[in-house]
């Protein structure tokens, strides 16, 4: 095994401290929400790099959704070539195979100038409430956009087996 | 490649001068194949000129056509830096041509053009030849990034700009505003920007793979032109330093030792 290979991460875990996420439904001023989250030793909260072009391109492809980008106070700049979306909250009227569409339609269309072979790798969290449980999880997805899809059609594959 | 009529027919003029430069590269005459690049800078600006003031679409195709003559430039000095067997710059020069390959089919509709796709799979495969697989790659906390354009914060919504695109002919890109924190340096495999490697001696091992093209180019067995694909495979040397040890000497000792008791 080579420490440098690409390790793919799909995974749903409930939240056990809910508050931050009750409060945004709560107050609900947006669709969508990017938060800044912790990262490394960092002492304050910070926003992922992509945070702003994502949002943005969401008001432009999606203008009846609302986005909001909450205010940080530092923002993370990565050299790798992946892209690292922001932790997002959703609201209950957006469900996470739609979030996640988004996410992978967002990736392609960025990636119209990637050369033979070229396939950027996505690192995003997004939470949410599970309606059926009751509760709120996180989804946290490492890989690249073809795994994307994949994830979302077993998303929606569960869905309609639940049905 | 372009889609509004003047910058179709600049392309059309400068196509001859596109011919001329590959053929200086492919004889090897680098300091002609510069004088072209000269001349296609000079034609551009004197088309802007021309049609200036200029609707934004015609900017930015103009924007798209001075990428594709500066990766022109980028591509000449590759080939003329290995041909000098400067191998660890020629890696940036590769680099630079890239990025630029990136930027014209991003901001194009060339995607399908073939003229992109020679060059597309000709530098990719020249990739191959360089010893680096693994990149340094930074991270660090920044107050915010300022656009290029207005002057905003590039990352909120009072700014219209979206990292990347063109506003009449000029890429809107982010300023970094205060890096507060060099959070860490990182070793990945896809980074952002291919340059930032450990560097090697030209003279280095390391640039083998390179070091034989250069020298197919040089004593003429090869034309660059007509480098497009590599194939790489396994032969087996015998290592001359290598001596048999005495097997079965050894083996009779240990016998011997077991005999008496000793092992």
């Amino acid at each position: 095994m080579n420490i440098f290979d690409d390790k793919e991460t799909c995974e749903i875990q409930i939240i056990d401290d809910d508050r931050d996420y009750r409060a945004f439904t709560k107050s609900l001023p947006a669709n969508i929400v990017f938060v800044p989250e912790p990262y490394g030793e960092c002492k304050d909260l910070v926003m992922k790099a992509d945070a702003g072009d994502f949002a943005k391109w969401l008001r432009r492809i999606k203008p009846e959704l609302s986005v909001e980008l909450r205010k940080a106070e530092g923002k993370l700049m990565l050299r790798s070539s992946d892209w690292w979306l922001p932790l997002a909250f959703l609201a209950t009227n957006v469900t996470l195979p739609i979030y996640l569409n988004l996410v992978a339609n967002y990736i392609y269309d960025r990636m119209k100038g990637a050369l033979r072979g070229e396939k950027p790798r996505v690192h995003m969290e997004v939470v949410y409430e599970d309606k059926q449980d009751g509760v709120v999880k996180k989804f946290r997805f490492e890989g690249d956009v073809d795994s994307l899809k994949k994830a979302i059609k077993r998303f929606n594959l569960n869905k309609f087996i639940d049905k | 490649m372009f889609t509004t009529l003047e910058v179709a027919s600049i392309y059309v003029e400068i196509k001859p001068l596109i011919r001329k430069l590959l053929f200086s590269l492919n004889s090897l005459n680098f300091h002609e194949g510069n004088e072209v690049i000269e001349e296609l800078k000079a034609t551009l600006t004197a088309a802007r000129e021309k049609w200036s003031p200029a609707s934004e679409k015609l900017l930015n195709e103009l924007y798209v056509m001075n990428r594709f003559i500066y990766m022109l430039a980028a591509y000449a000095e590759m080939w003329s830096k290995i041909h000098k067997m400067e191998f660890s710059s020629s890696w940036r020069s590769l680099q630079d041509a890239l990025g630029l390959l990136r930027q014209i089919k991003r901001l194009s509709d060339c995607r399908k053009s073939h003229e992109i796709d020679y060059f597309e799979n000709q530098l990719l495969e020249l990739e191959k030849l360089y010893p680096y697989n693994v990149f340094l790659s930074m991270g660090a906390i920044v107050d915010w990034f300022k656009c290029s354009i207005c002057s905003k914060d590039i990352d909120s919504f009072d700014c219209p700009h979206v990292k990347g695109e063109l506003y009449q002919g000029q890429m809107a890109y982010a300023i970094a505003h205060k890096i507060t924190e060099l959070n860490h340096v990182s070793m990945v495999m896809h980074p952002e920007d291919k340059r930032c490697v450990v560097q090697y001696d030209d003279k280095g091992a390391q640039f083998k793979g390179i070091r034989f093209l250069s020298d197919l180019i040089r004593s003429h067995d090869m034309q660059l032109l007509h480098f497009g694909k590599l194939e790489f495979s396994k032969k087996i040397v015998k290592n001359p330093d290598f001596k048999k040890g005495g097997r079965r000497g050894t083996l009779v000792q240990i016998q011997l030792d077991t005999k008496q008791g000793k092992v």
